[in-house]
């Protein structure tokens, strides 16, 4: 750490957000089924939320922070944690945890659960940044470069699961704080990606979203297990979800930009569901 | 000033104060955010804009030019209270500030006890001088 400060280069900011020996942030190899180690998530929380807390308070610019040879680790990580989860959600067992008793896993639920806020966050403060005149820093061929690990089909299929089934990524109605934190984040997320992101990443973006409203609009799940009594609690989170959804898609930009046979699809079907639980009255 | 933060304790407490901005600890991590954003406004308070503040001191703050910016003696007071404070709340992972503390009250501790038995031996010794 001494020669941190001994350093006037713009790195120092980079190795005491990313750490230093034993605390730094690296990437990680995992087995088959292996779940991310809580070490490797709380380290990665705290270098999410000291490259937050250097923004937000101004200490250093994004283009600043990021304008150094030394590669930063942190986009990396951030897509090994999407790729990780999304990965985990498809090969999922009724099981999730095997190893862990209930305490643990909810312990490490929740942990996954303010890793995603965070990453919404630092990809918030990262979306508001400017540089040497352009309105955002990603269309400065540097700057996109550098965060080109992390954008990608996984970020873009995160961000439509948060938005559309946040159930699925532990963001259930029970979590009710966790939640609305994440919902606030997610709100301003989509809508600075419209008028940020690089057109080609912009396409990538509404690709993902897309294919989850066609997804949705053509699951008949929901429909089959609405005449078995034990699925009506489900049914009507799901409602709630994807009302949610709908009403972020709507403020923003995002919406106008997707593809109107898709969203009516999905429209019509959030009304037939509305009608079947029409006491929730999510959007009243 | 307090001996044990003078000289090049100074360049230590920071080091130590920035290793604990991105801890795994969130209440470590917290305090130590808190602490170095109030640093930087405190430091040239009432000079400039809170902004430049806070830009131009940090920089000064990690080029270890601090002693140019700044009153070491308040500096210095308000990170050992605030390391104090951590460390009584057992929110401290780092070794320094508590080694010294311990050290410290280890040292108090020894005088206290030295003083209390010299004034009693002295009281006894006086007393049992006047019994006879």
């Amino acid at each position: 750490m001494a020669a941190i400060l001994k350093s006037k280069n713009s790195d120092t900011y980079l190795k005491i957000c990313e750490g230093t020996d034993n605390h730094a942030l690296k990437e990680i190899q995992l087995q088959p089924n292996e779940d991310i180690p809580s070490v490797w998530l709380n380290t990665l929380l705290g270098s999410l939320d000291c490259f937050v807390w250097l923004l937000n308070d101004k200490f250093v610019s994004a283009m600043t922070l990021f304008s150094v040879d030394y590669t930063p680790v942190i986009f990396k990580a951030v897509r090994f944690f999407c790729d990780t989860t999304l990965a985990r959600l498809d090969t999922m067992d009724t099981d999730e945890y095997p190893n862990l008793t209930i305490r643990e896993a909810e312990q490490l639920e929740a942990l996954k659960c303010q890793v995603v806020i965070s990453i919404l966050r630092f990809l918030n403060k990262l979306l508001e940044a400017e540089f040497e005149g352009l309105d955002s820093a990603f269309l400065h061929p540097r700057m996109a470069a550098l965060v080109k690990p992390m954008w990608g089909k996984c970020l873009w299929k995160m961000l439509s699961l948060l938005t559309l089934e946040p159930a699925t990524l532990a963001f259930s109605l029970r979590n009710r704080l966790l939640r609305e934190q994440m919902l606030k984040q997610l709100r301003t997320c989509l809508q600075l990606l419209p008028q940020k992101l690089p057109v080609s990443e912009k396409s990538k973006l509404l690709a993902a979203f897309n294919q989850s409203l066609a997804e949705h609009a053509n699951d008949t799940a929901y429909f089959q297990n609405i005449s078995s009594a034990s699925m009506q609690d489900e049914v009507k989170a799901g409602t709630i979800d994807y009302a949610d959804g709908f009403l972020i898609l709507r403020e923003t930009q995002l919406c106008q930009q997707l593809d109107e046979v898709k969203f009516f699809s999905f429209l019509t079907k959030l009304c037939i569901m509305y009608n079947l639980s029409a006491e929730l009255a999510p959007w009243s | 000033m307090p001996s044990e933060f003078k000289g090049s304790l100074l360049k230590n407490a920071i080091e130590w104060l920035l290793t604990k901005c991105s801890s795994r600890i969130e209440p470590v991590r917290s305090v130590c955010q808190q602490l170095v954003s109030n640093l930087a406004v405190w430091a040239i308070e009432g000079i400039i804009s809170h902004l430049v503040a806070q830009r131009l001191c940090i920089n000064i703050l990690w080029n270890d030019q601090a002693h140019f910016c700044i009153d070491h003696v308040i500096f210095i007071s308000i990170l050992r209270e605030k390391f104090y404070k951590i460390k009584d709340n057992k929110l401290a992972d780092a070794a320094t500030p508590t080694i010294n503390f311990q050290f410290f009250s280890f040292k108090l501790l020894t005088y206290l006890l030295l003083i209390f038995f010299r004034s009693h031996w002295i009281t006894k010794g006086c007393g049992s001088y006047f019994e006879e």
